[in-house]
């Protein structure tokens, strides 16, 4: 996982570079992707403790 | 200014130190991981080139623009839809665990290397080939060419350059890419892209172009001016994960090759067909950019800048007087020209240029001291005698001279896929048996695959249809006619194989041309003197040069490897820096444990 300043500095690259090539569309495309992914490392996280339940 | 070129995450991954637009060191990752082509983050490469720093780093330059070429792969995704989902499922967690992270990861690495903060700068990837070809250059200014698969979007860039600056004139764009056309018949003839590239080269001269006009007319849109559009029906890169489908095989009435299925003269002909059309593009490209620009000089970088069947053609009869290519011309090269380009773009930043390029030899790489090299003999328990520098090169011709396969390595190790007499095997190029004896027995690789001549700077006139230099091997040259025998050029294409075709067989190919590598005294002083001193005793100023590398491996450069090397071959004799291995001298249990080694695939 980044750290805050890697998170930070990375968005505030995507938005330079969202402006500069007027491709406003990857900003939605890319933050999805990224929560598709924490959500995969967060299922993958949390999974051995909700069926450790059953 | 302090500067550290990065290349990494698609293959041949690279570190270069630059210091005030001197190069210092550079290497690539798989001499060091021994994972060919590798592709990892360039560790192991970026610590040795810090350790040749004199100082902290000013800034890290990586050779791409990563939401760029992100951008693309999702555009082309996008575009292809639903046929692309399976590529998308590959290339996506990739990116999202790993490549859109580039920043945070490069100095996470440097980091642990001890430089902590360094800004982390990007270069385009064509901006960084052009600059490697430019600003390493010997001319002050020169017409650009640039060409390899892809980058971020483009394939194909058009440019000049002048003292500090480059111009960009005119780009092609993926998904119309020469390099990807290439890399397609290489996939289809059943070698493997970003690797055997250089195999269909090689197969090229046995066949003859009688598909090139199926590639013209079905495969590509070639215009004049040398632009083209491929016909995306017939490639399979943009929706799947391989270079062709059943539309490009249906075209040619075979299914591609398998990598372990015979060759024919089918895969012949396919390999001269598209090696004309590249030939064909390059030529029209060329002349554009001489109307373009009006230059002289033209250098050359990109993945392939190393066909040197194209760039010999290109000076042949292309409209250039003088062609530079950057030796390193794949994306190794890119770490180069990230951190010229970044250097150059800094104010107070001062070019000169005094006739030579910058490349000094392209020996950028590690060396070893005796010390080192005689513990890493000592632990392989192998037998080594010291001599003094004249008496081992003495050693060496007079052991050529009888027919040994030599082990030669000196100095610094190359920089670039090349080796250029600091990490070779060489051997005597009039040898008729040579060629296959090589090929079978120390390189455990193909029997058609021909090898490259190094000869005296100051002799190549009398042995090769060749004017002026070719120090990096990237250019072919006819041999002279004065030393061409008659042959019957008949049979099949694998019979004309033992065919000797010249007073230097092993190093002839069946079109009689040779890649040739002319050593100078200046930038490869040892191999200068083992050559003059071959020629004494001989009066050939030719020996054989093939990089030190078995199957399957990169090229050595510890003195370990070679050691292993050395073992593991049927190779005779082994110098490294002043240590001299005979094979028959090394205890035999030692020789026989070796030899049951299996190779990988190239």
């Amino acid at each position: 996982m980044p750290s805050p300043r890697h998170l930070l500095a990375f968005f505030r690259e995507l938005f330079a570079f969202a402006r500069a090539h007027k491709a406003w569309w990857i900003v939605p495309v890319i933050a999805i992707l990224l929560l598709a992914g924490l959500l995969i490392v967060a299922v993958s996280a949390i999974s051995p403790f909700i069926y450790s339940l059953f | 200014m302090r500067l550290l070129g990065i290349s990494a995450f698609y293959h041949d991954s690279a570190a270069v130190l630059l210091e005030d637009g001197r190069i210092v060191a550079a290497a690539q990752e798989e001499r060091f991981s021994r994972v060919k082509h590798d592709a990892s983050f360039p560790r192991h490469a970026a610590a040795w080139c810090l350790s040749q720093a004199s100082g902290p780093l000013d800034a890290v330059v990586y050779y791409e623009k990563p939401l760029l070429k992100f951008e693309r792969i999702l555009h082309t995704i996008a575009a292809v839809a639903p046929r692309g989902f399976g590529a998308f499922a590959a290339a996506v967690p990739d990116w999202v665990h790993h490549k859109l992270w580039l920043p945070a990861a490069i100095d996470e690495e440097l980091s642990r290397l001890g430089q902590r903060g360094v800004p982390v700068r990007f270069s385009g990837h064509h901006e960084a080939h052009a600059a490697s070809a430019f600003f390493a250059s010997p001319f002050e200014h020169a017409a650009i060419l640039t060409l390899d698969g892809v980058g971020e979007w483009t394939t194909t860039a058009l440019a000049r350059g002048h003292g500090r600056e480059l111009e960009f004139l005119r780009e092609l764009h993926f998904p119309h890419s020469l390099g990807l056309l290439y890399s397609a018949f290489t996939h289809y003839c059943g070698f493997r892209v970003n690797s055997g590239e250089y195999k269909l080269m090689g197969l090229a001269p046995y066949g003859a172009p009688r598909f090139a006009w199926l590639i013209r007319e079905h495969l590509l849109d070639l215009r004049d001016d040398g632009s083209f559009a491929l016909n995306l029906d017939c490639f399979g890169f943009l929706a799947g994960q391989t270079m062709t489908n059943p539309h490009f095989e249906r075209l040619f009435g075979a299914p591609a090759r398998k990598p372990d299925a015979a060759l024919t003269q089918f895969h012949c002909d396919l390999a001269r067909s598209i090696q004309d059309v590249t030939e064909d593009i390059v030529l029209r490209l060329a002349r554009t950019l001489h109307t373009l620009t009006g230059e002289d000089n033209l250098c050359l970088a990109g993945g392939v800048a190393l066909n040197c069947v194209a760039n010999a053609r290109l000076l042949r009869e292309g409209p250039f007087r003088n062609i530079w290519v950057q030796p390193a011309a794949g994306d190794a090269g890119g770490a180069l020209g990230a951190a010229l380009a970044y250097h150059f773009a800094q104010d107070g930043a001062v070019r000169t240029t005094d006739g030579r390029d910058l490349m000094q030899g392209a020996f950028l790489g590690p060396s070893y001291s005796d010390e080192e090299i005689e513990a890493a003999i000592r632990e392989s328990g192998l037998v080594a005698e010291r001599l003094e520098p004249a008496a081992l090169l003495d050693r060496v011709a007079s052991r050529l001279t009888s027919g040994a396969v030599v082990g030669f390595c000196q100095g610094r190790a190359e920089f670039g896929p090349r080796a250029l007499g600091a990490r070779s095997i060489l051997a005597d190029a009039r040898s008729p048996e040579m060629q296959r004896r090589l090929n079978l027995k120390i390189k455990f690789r193909e029997s058609f695959r021909p090898f490259a001549p190094i000869v005296l700077a100051e002799r190549t006139r009398d042995w090769f249809e060749f004017d002026g230099a070719s120090p990096y091997m990237l250019f072919t040259a006819p041999v002279a006619v004065s030393r061409c025998l008659p042959v019957k050029n008949s049979g099949e294409w694998s019979a004309r194989l033992a065919e000797a075709r010249s007073a230097i067989p092993a190093v002839t190919h069946v079109d009689f041309s040779a890649r040739l590598q002319t050593v100078d005294a200046e930038t490869n002083p040892a191999l200068h003197a083992l050559l003059s001193t071959f020629e004494r005793r001989t009066g050939c100023p030719v020996l054989v040069n093939t990089s030190f590398n078995v199957r399957g491996e990169p090229p050595v450069c510890h003195p370990r490897e070679a050691t292993a090397g050395f073992l593991a071959t049927d190779m005779d004799v082994l110098a490294f820096g002043p240590f001299y291995l005979e094979k028959e001298a090394q205890p035999p249990a030692l020789r026989r444990a070796q030899r049951s080694r299996e190779f990988a695939p190239d």
